[in-house]
C-alpha cells in the first residue's frame, strides 16, 4: 500500500495579527496537520506572487496566507492588496500547471483560532484530495 | 528586575487608560511605576469581546499595548501589588508605600507553562470569567494575561505540593512573604477605573433568583475569543437561546439605588453584543428594552442604525420585572412606553441585565496627608473640567480613563494622555524645569 | 553571509521537550551551513541560559545566533537584548517559535513534531545567514509644535507643551483666539460663560513666553517628516500694528457697519473692529472687505493704523503639528422646521448669542417681544435618515441634548413664567450630564418624543408659531403647541477647511471630521506620523472633551519633541540603486508616498526610501519587477531561503 499523502503547507503569518492567533491555537493545545511550515512576515501585502510560486517549486503542496485583514496596523486596504498578490499568484500557478486552489487566503485575527483552525483544515483536506503536484519533469 | 526607589509618576491601575498613560509617559522619557492589584494588567478592556462601534477585537487590540507596557524600557511594572499609602511632601514629592502581595510563584522562573494549573486538583469559580467556569487554585489570570505568570490563590489551595513537585522551572515557592516597597514619586495618575452595578440590588430584575438573567459583562465574556465554553449558551440547561432580551439602565439613571447618572457604555455595548449575538446564533431574536438609546459617539449612530437594520427589536419600554415560567425561561413585563405605556409582557430564553458602572474609589483613602474629592455619585472628581479636566482637587494628583466617571475606550486613551500631558507639564514646573 | 552561527534549543522545562526530542534537533542542525555550535538547554530564558548565549559568542566570535523557544511575542526581546550584551549585532538574532507552533500545536505527534521543529530552526538559521547588521534609525527632533487653530483645543494644547518645555507656535486664521467656546452664554458644568473659559486660558496664555500666536494667518506650504517639519504660513496684515488708547473711540467713528458674524449677524460691528469685549488680541482689526478708507480712524488713531501693511510669510521648523481646527454649526435649509420662512425660528447657537448679549435682561426679548414659551426642536442636522444617494449627516452631533437640558434648567432658574418644550428623538444626556436632564424635568420642562419619519411641522399663527407633533409617548397623538420661539437644536459639521486639507493632506472619516489613525486606541494620532487631531475637528464632542482631546495630542506631540532623537526599528524599506530601473511601481503602491526618486552617483536617478516616513508594511516589495525594494528586516532571498529549508525532506 502507497504511503499515505500528507501534503506540506506553507503558512504565511503576520507578526503582530495573524501569528498572535497561531500561537494562540498552539497555547490552547489545539491541534492541526503537522506538515505544516510557519515564516512571519510583517503584512500579507509584501509576499510577491513569484514567491508562492516558488513555494510550490520547492516542495510544497499548498501556501496559507493568514492575511492581516482589516486589523491590519499598516494598511487600511490590507485585504484589497493582499488579495490582489494572491489573483496574481493563482494565474502564475496556472501557467506553470499548478491548481490554484492548493493556494488560499483568509484574514486571521489576532485571536481567531477557530477560523485558522477551519481554514487550515480545509485547505489541507483539499490538497489532500488533489494529491501531489504533477511537477513536470525539469 | 531591579526596583528602583524614585519614579517619575506612580500609575494606580492597569487597565487601558493606565496602560495608556504609562506607555505615553514612558515614550517621552519619563520613568513609570505602574501598579496593578490584579496578576495581569489589562483591565476589563483585556476581558472583552469585541469593541463598538468597529468590532476590532478587543483582546487582539490590547495585547499589543499590554506588552508594549510590559517590555518598555521606562516603565516598572508591578501586578498583584496595592497602593498602602501615599504622603504628599511636597509639590513633586510624594513619599509612596506598596504592597507586594505574595504570588507564591517566582516571576522570573515561571515561563507560563500552564502545567500547574492543570495538576492542581482544586476547582473555584473564576473571577476573570465572571464566574462561569472554574479556575485551579494555581491559576494564570487568563489566557492573555500580561505577566503570563501563574499565582497560587493560598485562600483555596491545599497545599497538596503537586504544583511545587510538577512544575518544570521550580517556580512555586510557597516561602514568599508579603512585601512592602517604598519608592518616591513626583506625580500620581488614578486610574482605577470602574466597578460593575451589582445587579441584585434590584432584585425585581431577576439576577440570581431566575437562572437565565445573566449581566452584560457575562454575555461579553460569552462572546469573547478567550470565552469559556465554544458557544452562546444559557446558564441553566446549556442550551443555545433562541430569544434573548437586554434590559439597559440597570443600575445606572437610578437615584432609588444612588446612582442618577447614565454609563455611558451600555446602551452601545448592548448594541455590540446583539450584532454579535446575531453571528454566533443566526437564527436568535434579539430585543432591547431601552428608555433612550445613547449613541452619541463617532460612528455610534452608523452602528445602531446598522443594528436595528439587522432585525435586532428596540422597544422603549420599562421593565416593571422579570420572572422565570417553568422551563426555566425568562418572562419579561413592561410597559411599552411608545404604545401609551401599555402592560405587556413577553417570554425570553435568556435575560441580559446592561449592568451600569459604578465608582471604584477606594483608593482616596490611602492618601494621608491630601483630600481627593469625590463628586456625589462617588467617582474621582475633576475639579477643574472646563480648562483642565484631568486634574484632581491634590495638585500633582491626575485621573484618567473610568476612574473620574464611565466612558468607553476611546475617551478612556484620551484621558489618559492628557493625564500624562498634565504629569509633564506639573513635573517640568515642578522639578526639572527644563527647556528643550 | 553569516558564517559563524550558534544554535539554542530550549526543553522550556518539558513544555517543549516533551513533545519535541530536542536532542535530535540539535543533532540534525549541528553541520548545517554556518552553524558551529548548537546545544539544548533546560531554560534558554533563564539567567543561566541567556548567559550561556553570551558566554559562547564571545568564545566562538559568533556573527549570528538562532533561539527556538517560545513564542517571539513573549521572548524575543530579551534575546535581542542578550545578544546584544555580548556585543553582537541583535539584529543577526533569529527567534524560532518551537513551542507554540510546534509541541502545543502537534503534542499528539511527536515524530512529526520534531521534524517540524527541525524545518523551523533550519529556517531560522538561513535567515540569520542571509541578515544584515542593522543599526536603529534616529531621527533628530525639533523642540517646536506648531499648533493650527486657536479655538480652546489649540490654546489647552499650546499651554500644556508650553509648560511642558517645548516652543510653540499657535496659528489661528481668523484675526480672534477663542473660537467658538466665547459664543456661549453658560457652560456646564460650571455654569460659567464661554468667555470667562477663553478668558481663563488666554490668561495663562499671557504669562507664556515660549509660544508664539499667529492670528489672521493660514498655512501656506509644509513639508518633512515626523520630528523635523517645514511649514510656511501666511500673517495677513491687521492693519492696526499697536495699541492705542482710544481705540474704542476709534471703532466709534467708523462709518461702517456690517453684521456682525460672532454674533450671528444679530448685532452689527464696524469695518475696524473687536467682536467682543475681552476678545485676544486686545488690538482691533480692519476688515478690508468692507473698509472704505475713509481715514475717520486715522485720524484718532494715527500711525497705530498702516493702511500699506503686507502679508507677511514665515517659515517654521517644527517637529511636531497639531491640528485644531474645530467645527461649524450645522446651517438648517431654507424652510427646514420653519427656518428663514418664519423669523421665529432660530438656531441653538443664534439662542445662546441672545441669551449672552442680553444676559442683564429680566426678560428674553425677541424682535422686540418677550419670549415666554420656547420650543426646541432636536437633532436638526443630525442622526439624518439617509433616503437617496445624497450624503447626509448621519451621526449624533454628542454635545446637544446636553447643552440644551442643561439650558432648560439654565434658564428656568433665571427667568420666571416660562414654558419649555422638548421635542426629541432621544434625550442622549450621557453620564453624569443625565442631572441636567433630571433638573430640565423636575424644573417643569415638557418633553414631547417625535418620529424622524413623521417630524414636527413648524407654522405660524399670528404673531406666535404653531408647532405640531405627533407625540410617541402618548400614542401618537397629535397635538399643536403655540410657542413664541422656536430654537431649532443644530449639530456640528465638519468645518469647510479644503485648503488645509489639500495642504496637509488630512484623512477624512465618512462623516466629513477628521479621521483618527485608530479609533479606539490611537484616537488623537493620525496615519501621517506627528501629525495629531484635537478637539471637534476630529468629531463633535463638548468642551471638557474637548481639552481632553487637547492635552492629549498634547502628550503625543511631547513624546515626539521632548527627546532630541527618536528612534525607530529599522522595519523598512530600502532600495537597491543598482537593481532599480526606476519602473516606480513601488511609489504607487506606497500607502505614505515614502519612496522618492534621487540621484545615486554614477547609477543616475533611481527610487529611494525616506526611512522616517516608511512604516514598512513592505507592500513596495510586492510589486518591484527586478527585487530592487526590499525589507531591511526581511528581504526577499531571506524569505526564499526559508521557504527552500523548510521545503527539503527530513
Ligand atoms: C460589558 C462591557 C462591555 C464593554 N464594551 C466596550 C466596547 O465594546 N467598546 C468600548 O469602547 N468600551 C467598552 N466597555 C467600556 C470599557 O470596558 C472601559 O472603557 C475601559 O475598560 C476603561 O478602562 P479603565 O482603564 O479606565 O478601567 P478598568 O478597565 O476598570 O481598569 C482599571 C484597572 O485598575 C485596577 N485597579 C483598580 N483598583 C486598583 C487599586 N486600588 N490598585 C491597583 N490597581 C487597581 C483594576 O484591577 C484594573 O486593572 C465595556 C464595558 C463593559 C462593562
Ligand atoms: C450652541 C452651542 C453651545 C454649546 N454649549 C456648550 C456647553 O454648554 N458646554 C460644553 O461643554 N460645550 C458646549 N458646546 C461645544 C463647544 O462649543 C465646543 O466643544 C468647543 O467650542 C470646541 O472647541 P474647538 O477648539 O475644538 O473648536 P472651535 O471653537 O471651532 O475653534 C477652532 C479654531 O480654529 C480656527 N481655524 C479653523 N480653521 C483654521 C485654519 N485652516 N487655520 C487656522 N485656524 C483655523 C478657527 O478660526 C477657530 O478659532 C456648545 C456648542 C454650540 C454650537
Ligand atoms: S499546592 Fe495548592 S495551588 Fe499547588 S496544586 Fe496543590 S492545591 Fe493547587
Ligand atoms: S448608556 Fe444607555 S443603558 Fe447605559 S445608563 Fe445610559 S441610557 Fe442607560
Ligand atoms: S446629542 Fe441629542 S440632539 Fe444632538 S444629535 Fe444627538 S440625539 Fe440629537
Ligand atoms: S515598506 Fe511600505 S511604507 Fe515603506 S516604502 Fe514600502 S510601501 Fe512604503
Amino acid at each position: 500500500m502507497p504511503e499515505e499523502f500528507k501534503p506540506k503547507i506553507l503558512i504565511f503569518s503576520t507578526n503582530f495579527i495573524s501569528d498572535l492567533a497561531i500561537d494562540l491555537t498552539g497555547l490552547l493545545h489545539r491541534h492541526y496537520p503537522v506538515t505544516t511550515s510557519i515564516i512571519r512576515i510583517p503584512c500579507s501585502s509584501m509576499i510577491r506572487p513569484d514567491i508562492i510560486l516558488y513555494a510550490f517549486q520547492c516542495g510544497f503542496d499548498g501556501v496559507f496566507v493568514a492575511a492581516d485583514g482589516t486589523d491590519c496596523p499598516f494598511l487600511k486596504d490590507c485585504s484589497d492588496r493582499t488579495a490582489k498578490r494572491i489573483a496574481e499568484a493563482m494565474e502564475l500557478l496556472k501557467k506553470h500547471g499548478i491548481e490554484p486552489e492548493r493556494l488560499k487566503m483568509s484574514a486571521i485575527c489576532s485571536v481567531c483560532v477557530e477560523p485558522f483552525l477551519k481554514h487550515i483544515h480545509d485547505l489541507y483536506e483539499k490538497v489532500k484530495k488533489l494529491g501531489p503536484i504533477k511537477r513536470k519533469p525539469e | 528586575m531591579k526596583q528602583a526607589n524614585e519614579y517619575d509618576v506612580l500609575i494606580i491601575g492597569a487597565g487601558i487608560a493606565g496602560i495608556e498613560a504609562a506607555l505615553t509617559l514612558g515614550d517621552a522619557g519619563y520613568r513609570v511605576l505602574l501598579v496593578e492589584k490584579e496578576g495581569s494588567i489589562g483591565g476589563k478592556m483585556a476581558l472583552l469581546s469585541k469593541t463598538f462601534p468597529t468590532l476590532d477585537c478587543a483582546s487582539c487590540i490590547a495585547t499589543p499595548k499590554m506588552a508594549a507596557a510590559a517590555h518598555h524600557p521606562n516603565i516598572t511594572l508591578l501586578t498583584y501589588s496595592e497602593v498602602q499609602e501615599v504622603v504628599k511632601n511636597g509639590e513633586a514629592d510624594f513619599s509612596v508605600k506598596i504592597l507586594k502581595k505574595p504570588r507564591y510563584v517566582d516571576l522570573d522562573a515561571c515561563t507560563g507553562c500552564g502545567i500547574c494549573e492543570t495538576v492542581c486538583p482544586v476547582i473555584v469559580s473564576d473571577e476573570f470569567q465572571y464566574d462561569m467556569r472554574g479556575r485551579k487554585a494555581a491559576y494564570i489570570p487568563f489566557d492573555i494575561a500580561v505577566p503570563k505568570k501563574a499565582i497560587i490563590d493560598l485562600d483555596n489551595c491545599i497545599l497538596c505540593g503537586s504544583c511545587e513537585r510538577e512544575c518544570p522551572a521550580s517556580a512555586i515557592d510557597f516561602t514568599q512573604e508579603p512585601e512592602t516597597l517604598e519608592v518616591k514619586v513626583g506625580a500620581i495618575i488614578i486610574a482605577t477605573g470602574f466597578k460593575l452595578f451589582s445587579p441584585t440590588l434590584r432584585p425585581e430584575f431577576g439576577y440570581g433568583r431566575c437562572k437565565n438573567v445573566i449581566t452584560a459583562m457575562q454575555m461579553d465574556r460569552l462572546l469573547a475569543p478567550t470565552r469559556p465554553y465554544n458557544s452562546v449558551l444559557r446558564p441553566l440547561d446549556g442550551k443555545e437561546p433562541m430569544r434573548i432580551a437586554y434590559i439597559l439602565c440597570v443600575g445606572s439613571r437610578d437615584r432609588k439605588v444612588g446612582n442618577p447618572y447614565c454609563s455611558q457604555i451600555c446602551c452601545m455595548y448592548s448594541i455590540k453584543q446583539a450584532q454579535l449575538i446575531m453571528g454566533a446564533l443566526p437564527l436568535a431574536d434579539v430585543a432591547i428594552f431601552y428608555i433612550d438609546i445613547r449613541a452619541f459617539g463617532k460612528g455610534f449612530e452608523e452602528f445602531f442604525n446598522q443594528t436595528q437594520a439587522m432585525g435586532t427589536m428596540f422597544i422603549k419600554g420599562r421593565v416593571i420585572v422579570v420572572e422565570e415560567d417553568k422551563e426555566g425561561n425568562v418572562v419579561v413585563k413592561y410597559e411599552d412606553m411608545d404604545d401609551g405605556g401599555r402592560l405587556k409582557e413577553d417570554t425570553f430564553d435568556l435575560v441580559v441585565l446592561a449592568v451600569g458602572a459604578m465608582p471604584n474609589s477606594d483608593i482616596t483613602k490611602v492618601f494621608k496627608n491630601v483630600k481627593i474629592e469625590l463628586d456625589e455619585v462617588g467617582w474621582i472628581k475633576q475639579v477643574d473640567p472646563n480648562n483642565n479636566p484631568a486634574t484632581t482637587s491634590v495638585p500633582g494628583i491626575f485621573v484618567a480613563g473610568c476612574a473620574a466617571g464611565p466612558k468607553d475606550i476611546p475617551d478612556s486613551i484620551v484621558e489618559a494622555d492628557a493625564a500624562a500631558a498634565q504629569c509633564m507639564a506639573y513635573l517640568n514646573e515642578h522639578k526639572y524645569g527644563r527647556k528643550r | 553571509m553569516a558564517k559563524r552561527i550558534g544554535v539554542y534549543v530550549c526543553h522550556c522545562g518539558g513544555n517543549i521537550s516533551d513533545t519535541v526530542d530536542v536532542e535530535k534537533v540539535v543533532e540534525a542542525i549541528k553541520n548545517y551551513p554556518g552553524v558551529v555550535v548548537a546545544k539544548h538547554f533546560m531554560f534558554m530564558c533563564a539567567d543561566a541560559g541567556q548567559k550561556m548565549i553570551e558566554e559562547d559568542i564571545k568564545k566562538y566570535n559568533l556573527d549570528g545566533v538562532v533561539v527556538a523557544s517560545c513564542s517571539p511575542k513573549l521572548h524575543e526581546m530579551t534575546f535581542r537584548n542578550c545578544v546584544a550584551r555580548a556585543g553582537l549585532n541583535p539584529y543577526l538574532f533569529y527567534h524560532v517559535n518551537i513551542r507554540e507552533d510546534v509541541s502545543w500545536a502537534h503534542s499528539d505527534n511527536p515524530e512529526e513534531a520534531t521534524k517540524k521543529a527541525i524545518r523551523h530552526v533550519k529556517a531560522g538559521i538561513e535567515y540569520v545567514r542571509h541578515a544584515k547588521p542593522l543599526e536603529k534609525i534616529k531621527v533628530k527632533t525639533i523642540p517646536s509644535v506648531l499648533i493650527i487653530g486657536g479655538g480652546i483645543a489649540g490654546i489647552r494644547a499650546a499651554l500644556d507643551l508650553s509648560r511642558m518645555g517645548v516652543n510653540v507656535f499657535l496659528v489661528e486664521k481668523s484675526p480672534f483666539l477663542g473660537g467658538r467656546t466665547a459664543q456661549i452664554w453658560k457652560v456646564f458644568p460650571t455654569g460659567e460663560t464661554g468667555k470667562e473659559i477663553v478668558r481663563r486660558l488666554i490668561e495663562e496664555l499671557k504669562k507664556r513666553d515660549n509660544i508664539a500666536v499667529y492670528t489672521n494667518a493660514e498655512i501656506e506650504s509644509f513639508s518633512g517628516f515626523l520630528g523635523n517639519f517645514t511649514v510656511k504660513i501666511k500673517v495677513y496684515p491687521r492693519y492696526i500694528v499697536k495699541k492705542h488708547p482710544r481705540i474704542t473711540e476709534a471703532i466709534k467713528k467708523c462709518p461702517i457697519e456690517v453684521p456682525n458674524e460672532f454674533d450671528y449677524g444679530l448685532t452689527k460691528r464696524k469695518a475696524i473692529y473687536i467682536p467682543y469685549e475681552g476678545a485676544y488680541p486686545d488690538l482691533p482689526v480692519i476688515d478690508m472687505k468692507h473698509c472704505n478708507k475713509c481715514g475717520e480712524c486715522v485720524k484718532i488713531l494715527g500711525d497705530a493704523v498702516d493702511f500699506n501693511q503686507q502679508p507677511q510669510t514665515i517659515t517654521l521648523n517644527v517637529g511636531a503639528v497639531i491640528v485644531a481646527t474645530g467645527f461649524d454649526a450645522y446651517e438648517p435649509k431654507e424652510g427646514e422646521f420653519g427656518y428663514k420662512k418664519f423669523q421665529n425660528v432660530i438656531t441653538l447657537p443664534q439662542f445662546e448669542r441672545i441669551l449672552d448679549i442680553s444676559n442683564n435682561e429680566e426678560k428674553i426679548m425677541f424682535n422686540g417681544k418677550e419670549v415666554k414659551s420656547i420650543a426646541f426642536i432636536y437633532c436638526v442636522g443630525s442622526r439624518q435618515i439617509p433616503t437617496g444617494p445624497e450624503k447626509v449627516n448621519e451621526y449624533c452631533s454628542r454635545y446637544c441634548c446636553s447643552v440644551t437640558t442643561h439650558l432648560n434648567a439654565e434658564l428656568f432658574k433665571k427667568f420666571k413664567d416660562l414654558t419649555i418644550y422638548n421635542i426629541y428623538r432621544d434625550i442622549r444626556t450621557y453620564g453624569k450630564y443625565e442631572t441636567y436632564y433630571e433638573e430640565a424635568g423636575r424644573k417643569g420642562a415638557v418633553f414631547i418624543r417625535y418620529d424622524p419619519n413623521d417630524p414636527p411641522q413648524v407654522c405660524a399663527e399670528g404673531d406666535k408659531l404653531l408647532v405640531t407633533v405627533r407625540d410617541l409617548l402618548t400614542n401618537r397623538e397629535e397635538i399643536e403647541i403655540p410657542v413664541d420661539l422656536v430654537v431649532l437644536v443644530t449639530g456640528m459639521v465638519a468645518r469647510e477647511n479644503k485648503k488645509l486639507e489639500d495642504i496637509l493632506k488630512l484623512p477624512i472619516g465618512r462623516d466629513g471630521f477628521y479621521q483618527e489613525i485608530h479609533p479606539k486606541l490611537r484616537p488623537v494620532e493620525t496615519n501621517i506620523a506627528g501629525i495629531l487631531i484635537a478637539g471637534t475637528c476630529q468629531g463633535p464632542r463638548n468642551i471638557q472633551e474637548t481639552l481632553a482631546s487637547a492635552s492629549a495630542a498634547a502628550a503625543k506631540a511631547a513624546s515626539i519633541v521632548l527627546r532630541e532623537t527618536i528612534e525607530l526599528e529599522p522595519l523598512v524599506a530600502f532600495v537597491d540603486p543598482s537593481k532599480c530601473n526606476l519602473s516606480k511601481l513601488c511609489m504607487k503602491e506606497c500607502p505614505v508616498n515614502a519612496i522618492q526618486e534621487k540621484e545615486y552617483e554614477g547609477l543616475g536617478v533611481k527610487a529611494w526610501v525616506n526611512e522616517a516616513l516608511c512604516i514598512g508594511c513592505g507592500a513596495c516589495v510586492a510589486v518591484c519587477p527586478t527585487e530592487a525594494i526590499q525589507l531591511k528586516t526581511l528581504s526577499t532571498d531571506q524569505i526564499r531561503a526559508m521557504i527552500k529549508a523548510m521545503a527539503e525532506e527530513i
